[in-house]
């Protein structure tokens, strides 16, 4: 803390009341302002609070520093506030992020493509949009995603459920999202038929659950994500040679066949349901 | 090694593997209540040791007891981690968070629901560490040695009745090293690896060594520094003949083996006792 000189000094009665929390909101700047740059008064002020001891008067500037150092809350912090769960998802940068990329995923990228290119915009949303809750879950195992890192993994809560309300939450803000831009195309751009637009809900919720019970073996969940991801894009682009065309009525006849549909149904369903049958692998970890 | 069913912790042929390196290889401790000093160079498999202490991790083969309950059944396992508090080798706490949120943080994954009772907690806990002045800046502001005590402090919340520590003293200065065997004190069992000796002569009523992923000594600090026992010297030179030599602080030459004839032979120090151990077994 830099000392220059001053030549006016808070008085003690001022003193005392900034530190009672009376002073005018005025008098209380003036304090405040004051004291950052002089050395006397927060020696008074040690003294008003009750003690002339130097370890007392440096507690009390140390009190006094963090009081106007503190930093102002986040829009996220005031927002999240009371929600521990959503607070450390949100506030988290691999979280944050991995929110981020799966709303790209969905949203913006195929937005673009189908304001330039028509209907390869909504093929591009169809392959892409699985892979956002793919993307969550594999996230939320990784180690670096909690603010306190591997404390977490020795609490009461850490597990399957720590890793599927984080996986939860992303996706909850990433789904909406795909369904909104897809709205939007419909309104704007070109028609979008519902079962299309919903066609990807079920093969991206069986992927994610596959990478989910990844989690409870010894497999990395990432290197399952990444298979997951790239078999999906496989398997469409097989679609596509095959069909020579890259319309989305050949992603409609492929992905919205009640066969593909029952069958990402039920691998979703058999994933979730091993998943927690097996969630003492997850919170006792075998591996290192 | 013996254990008793009064012991806060037992191990009893804990092993982990990393591929085909034995981390830790057939542990067997007993230990009650007090601090508990785990001593050992790097590598020798102290920290993979306390993450299975702390639950972190499931041992390969072995038998484990933590408070009196199974961490592989679920529900004990669940117990154990209300009542226990870690520490770890590196804690990476986000910089975007407060001391007070994420000590907060730390009390909601700990299950504690009334928020009164956690405002509470949070300041105890943090007083404890002498942190509660600067509770409300970003830890992205905090020096290594605050974010150490930050660290602790969130091992501390609900005052558990087991605190497992990798290296707490790490980047404390000595006053804060002071404040560290204060409330370590105070806590009911402890058990934290360190390399630094001083920290266990104050602090810890037993002491294991552990070289290569196994136990090789258990008894008091006392007990370890007496292996050195007739076995240290000091004179105004180097003695090629010793097993390890270095020059002290005082100008003279501090030797570690078999005494030659007529050496003056000087009480030995848990340093002593430990190199010595860790000589012989290296050979």
């Amino acid at each position: 803390m830099s000392t220059h000189r001053t030549e006016w000094h808070a008085e003690p009665e001022e003193l005392a009341a900034y530190l009672a929390g009376e002073a005018s909101p005025p008098l209380a700047a003036s304090v405040e302002a004051h004291l950052v740059g002089c050395e006397r008064c927060r020696a008074a002020i040690a003294v008003v609070g009750g003690s002339s001891a130097e370890a007392e008067r440096d507690a009390s500037w140390s009190r006094l520093a963090d009081l106007i150092d503190r930093p102002s809350p986040t829009l996220l912090s005031r927002l999240t506030r009371g929600h521990w769960y959503a607070r450390s998802v949100v506030a988290t940068p691999t979280m944050l992020q991995a929110t981020l990329v799966a709303v790209l995923l969905v949203g913006v990228v195929p937005l673009v493509v189908a304001a330039t290119a028509g209907d390869a915009g909504l093929v591009a949303l169809l392959v892409v949009a699985p892979l956002a809750p793919v993307a969550a879950v594999a996230l939320a195992y990784r180690d670096r995603t909690d603010p306190v890192g591997e404390t977490s993994l020795a609490t009461p809560a850490a597990g399957l459920r720590l890793v599927a309300l984080r996986s939860l939450l992303v996706s909850a803000v990433a789904m909406p999202a795909a369904l909104v831009v897809l709205g939007a195309v419909d309104l704007w751009i070109q028609d979008v038929p519902v079962h299309l637009a919903l066609a990807w809900c079920l093969p991206g919720l069986a992927l994610a659950a596959v990478v989910l019970l990844a989690g409870t073996t010894r497999i990395d969940p990432l290197h399952v994500a990444v298979a997951a991801g790239a078999g999906w894009a496989l398997l469409v682009g097989t679609a596509v040679t095959v069909r020579r065309a890259l319309r989305p009525e050949v992603f409609v006849d492929l992905i919205a066949h009640p066969s593909v549909q029952g069958a990402a149904l039920t691998i979703a369903l058999g994933a979730v349901l091993l998943t927690v049958a097996r969630r003492d692998a997850l919170a006792y970890r075998r591996l290192g | 090694m013996t254990t008793t069913t009064t012991d806060t912790i037992t191990l009893d042929g804990l092993t982990k593997r990393y591929g085909g390196t034995r981390a830790v290889d057939g542990v067997s401790l007993g230990a009650g209540r007090g601090v508990i000093g785990l001593l050992g160079p790097n590598g020798a498999g102290k920290t993979t040791l306390l993450r299975m202490v702390a639950t972190v991790l499931a041992p390969d083969a072995g038998d484990l007891r933590l408070l009196g309950l199974d961490p592989s059944r679920s529900t004990e396992r669940l117990e154990i981690r209300l009542r226990l508090g870690y520490l770890p080798q590196t804690p990476g706490l986000y910089p975007g968070f407060t001391p007070y949120d994420l000590v907060d943080y730390v009390a909601v994954l700990k299950e504690h629901t009334d928020r009164a009772w956690r405002q509470r907690e949070v300041r105890r806990v943090l007083d404890a560490v002498d942190l509660r002045h600067v509770m409300h800046r970003r830890i992205r502001q905090l020096s290594g040695g605050t974010r150490q005590r930050l660290a602790l402090a969130a091992a501390l919340v609900g005052a558990p009745d087991l605190l497992v520590l990798d290296e707490p003293a790490n980047g404390l200065d000595p006053d804060q090293r002071l404040r560290l065997r204060s409330v370590l004190s105070q806590a009911q069992t402890v058990l934290m690896s360190t390399h630094n000796t001083s920290e266990v002569t104050a602090l810890c009523q037993r002491v294991y060594v552990m070289l290569a992923g196994a136990i090789t000594f258990c008894g008091t600090p006392a007990e370890l520094a007496g292996l050195a026992a007739g076995r240290v010297w000091e004179d105004d030179r180097q003695d090629p003949q010793a097993m390890r030599s270095w020059l002290t602080a005082a100008g003279t030459y501090r030797h570690l083996g078999d005494p030659p004839a007529g050496a003056q032979v000087v009480d030995p120090t848990l340093d002593d006792g430990y190199l010595l151990l860790a000589r012989r077994e290296h050979r």
